[in-house]
């Protein structure tokens, strides 16, 4: 008997907090959307009809007007290390090749004008990232959605453009299982290479980056499949994965390529190779046309951009902002950038060449200076910002206080910026993102109004929970509970406890019916009198 | 005994939404299997110039693919799930009440928890034998040698389920909703309106494990109320 009491309390509280869950969670949700919606419609009925943010430039000087064109110029570099600029007008409708360009050189003197097919030098060309899609597009993928989570399939293509052999990459997996065009198995193709059986195939490590091309000869795709550690160059038409490179535990951070794909006349003058960065920012350069990998001893102390281009002798550009900090140093940059924004600033690019052993020696250097951007916004978009700041800081005094502090705690740790200080949380989890992306939008941004809207809610649920209290400890629970979700765990506690009050028969304050007695006096509820005819109660 | 025989009686009622649904996801389902199938050859065609880059995206199974249940038949299945737990709950938990006979349901030689534990069991075998046989049927045709390219994934078979169990979710809510004694303005719909959240969290995880910890949770929400409030209910 004891027993099924306790169980029957056990069961009851926890249907109580569940109910509780369900309704916070319901609420909160409304107000949240709500909030959103107020934030997203309000302004939009100042926005202003001129698109353009900003007024008129004011007009710069003689040496600010060349200083402003030299930072504008694309900075090319011929194969002796000649510095050459090239000021392309805005054109967006003549196609590349007939747009006009002009040639000066390092003090912005006049060398050629023409059109850029016509130019009369070839410049050294530089790696760059390849596009490609990255293991989180891949995670993305996996989504359980209705139409079900998807992975990639490379095919393997005949000359008549008929797909031939479909090899599909099994995610849990981590390799790839191929397929002809009947559907039979044809094996598995992992790390280790082909395999007919599944025992014998290895697991790729947690993949990283991919990236694909069609080579000239052929149409089957080929794709450069970079993981941890690792990159790999998969042909699935010769059934081949090469390893290319193998970081040996210091993980590969960036991956940049010039002509390895052979793809585009442009590069079809410069050697093939793979530039890659390790995270303790070690370069690596792999050629082809000989095969040869080389350490580049670049400084560790840089960090802006570098770019690498080879033909007979390989080079490298190094450029940047002085006084730039890392991008790592996240916190460290937006400072400087708030600070900087609208200062004049300090840019070099430079040239270096690279010996067979990997060492720089400096060959040309430009230094130049970015004018200050004294462009000033136009009144109406500052008001629209402004209404845009007042609707955000009204619409979020609803929202809990707890947003604030969690906020607060996420932005000190910076985990709301990665490594490279874009907005991209740090955490994978696609749950945590969606948290902290609504504690970044919607955590109070007047943390005044919000918390004496908060009081004012604690109060009301004082006020209304005092004639109808049980228990103390429950009367704490719902003031530290709204104390904490403001609008939401206000209309929380009305919804689960806005009972019926009566006046006591003895004192005649208000009392509930959720308990025998009356809180204040002790009283019982009143009896009906019984009466003779009462079959029950007499 | 008893039990069976309210079971029978639950599953009678629950027959003809049953049927509809099952012949609905059946008879739709084979239309958009036959038109992918005609659509096989086309989708075994691959245009790409050579020397170009590609982008990854194209590599996508479901982009330039093949002949696999997920593209035709999940949002169906989707669908068919929700509209079988929102009639299931309807005619096991509102009709009652909009009809006045929950007495007679109630007051009968057994507790209301086995009154209650066979409405749910009853639930669960529809989405069973229903929704879940066409979809096993469905997956099984696919994977037959010659008519997908490629066989489908097994993942795809869960996910399936998982898309079945949506559907209990919103019979859930929806029963909860049933049962609640407020007023609609109220919190009545509140069962219905956490089963929508649950169900959008559902598809919204990445791996199979996260979607059966958000169900596991959602259930654990929902059950326990259902069971409170059917057994204190007023009738």
């Amino acid at each position: 008997m004891e027993q099924n009491m306790i169980s029957q309390n056990i069961s009851k509280y926890f249907q109580a907090t569940a109910k509780i869950l369900m309704v916070f969670i319901v609420l909160i949700t409304i107000v949240l959307i709500l909030e959103g919606i107020i934030m997203g419609i309000i302004p939009t009925f100042f926005y202003p009809e001129d698109r353009d943010r900003f007024l008129a430039e004011p007009e710069l000087t003689e040496i600010e007007q060349k200083q402003q064109q030299i930072n504008k110029a694309q900075k090319h570099f011929l194969y002796d290390g000649t510095l050459h600029l090239v000021h392309e007008p805005e054109d967006r409708i003549t196609h590349i090749d007939e747009r006009k360009i002009e040639i000066y050189d390092k003090n912005y003197d006049p060398l050629w004008t023409g059109k850029r097919k016509d130019k009369p030098h070839s410049y050294l060309s530089w790696s760059r990232s390849p596009q490609g899609i990255t293991s989180e597009n891949l995670k993305d993928m996996q989504t359980v959605t209705p139409v079900f989570s998807d992975t990639l399939v490379i095919p393997v293509i005949s000359e008549k453009s008929r797909i031939v052999q479909r090899w599909r990459y099994e995610h849990n997996k981590k390799y790839f299982t191929g397929y002809d065009s009947g559907g039979k198995l044809i094996g598995y193709l992992g790390p280790n290479g082909f395999s007919k059986s599944e025992s014998q195939v290895e697991p790729f490590e947690e993949l990283s980056y991919i990236t694909a091309w069609t080579p000239k000869k052929t149409l089957s795709p080929v794709i450069l499949w970079q993981t941890k550690n690792q990159l790999f160059q998969i042909n699935f038409a010769d059934h081949d994965c090469e390893l290319l490179f193998d970081a040996q535990g210091r993980q590969i951070d960036r991956v940049m390529l010039n002509n390895w794909r052979q793809i585009g006349p442009e590069y079809s003058s410069n050697r093939p190779f793979i530039h890659l960065k390790t995270k303790n920012e070690k370069h690596f350069l792999l050629l082809r046309d000989p095969s040869r990998q080389i350490v580049l001893k670049i400084p560790q102390e840089w960090y802006q951009g570098i770019y690498i281009a080879a033909r007979d002798r390989i080079f490298v550009k190094y450029q940047g902002t002085k006084g730039m900090p890392k991008r790592k140093d996240w916190k460290l940059w937006q400072e400087w950038f708030k600070e900087n924004r609208n200062k004049a600033q300090e840019k070099w690019v430079e040239l270096h060449e690279v010996d067979d052993a990997g060492n720089l020696t400096p060959v040309n250097r430009l230094d130049w200076t970015q004018p200050a951007n004294r462009s000033q916004k136009r009144p109406e978009w500052k008001k629209y910002e402004k209404i845009q700041t007042i609707t955000n800081k009204c619409a979020t005094s609803f929202s809990p206080p707890l947003f604030g502090l969690v906020n607060k705690y996420f932005a000190e740790k910076g985990l709301y910026y990665d490594v490279h200080g874009r907005y991209r949380q740090r955490f994978r989890n696609l749950n945590i993102k969606m948290i902290m992306d609504i504690l970044l939008f919607l955590h109070p941004a007047y943390r005044a109004a919000n918390l004496s809207l908060t009081l004012i809610m604690m109060c009301l649920v004082f006020w209304h929970s005092w004639p109808r209290r049980t228990w103390y400890i429950r009367l704490i629970f719902w003031l530290v509970f709204v104390g904490l979700f403001n609008l939401a765990g206000f209309l929380t506690y009305m919804a689960l406890n806005h009972t019926p009050i009566i006046r006591c028969s003895e004192c005649g304050k208000k009392r509930s019916l959720e308990r025998a007695d009356c809180p204040q006096c002790g009283g019982l509820l009143a009896v009906p009198e019984k009466r003779s005819t009462d079959l029950i109660m007499a | 005994m008893r039990f069976t025989a309210l079971l029978k009686k639950e599953l009678r009622e629950c027959l003809p939404w049953l049927l509809t649904a099952t012949v609905i996801f059946l008879l739709i389902g084979t239309v958009l299997f036959q038109e992918r199938a005609q659509r096989n050859d086309y989708y075994s065609n691959w245009q790409t110039n050579p020397g170009s880059e590609i982008s990854a995206y194209r590599f996508k199974g479901s982009r330039f693919s093949q002949l696999d249940p997920q593209i035709p038949v999940g949002p169906l299945l989707f669908v068919t799930s929700i509209g079988l737990g929102l009639s299931l709950a309807g005619r096991g938990f509102w009709m009652p009440g909009l009809s006045r006979t929950w007495s007679f349901t109630v007051h009968r030689s057994v507790g209301r928890m086995t009154i209650l534990t066979t409405k749910i069991c009853a639930a669960c075998i529809c989405f069973v034998i229903g929704p879940g046989l066409v979809w096993m049927l469905f997956y099984w045709y696919a994977s037959r040698p010659g008519v997908s390219p490629i066989p489908p994934r097994g993942r795809v078979f869960i996910e399936g389920w998982i898309l079945i169990a949506t559907g209990l979710i919103v019979y859930a809510g929806a029963a909860l909703s049933g049962l609640s004694s407020a007023k609609w303005y109220t919190t009545k719909m509140f069962g219905l309106g956490f089963s929508s959240i649950s169900l959008f969290f559902v598809i919204l995880q990445r791996s199979l494990p996260e979607c059966f910890i958000v169900m596991i949770i959602g259930f654990s929400i929902l059950l326990p109320q259902i069971i409170n409030t059917f057994l204190k209910k007023e009738l």
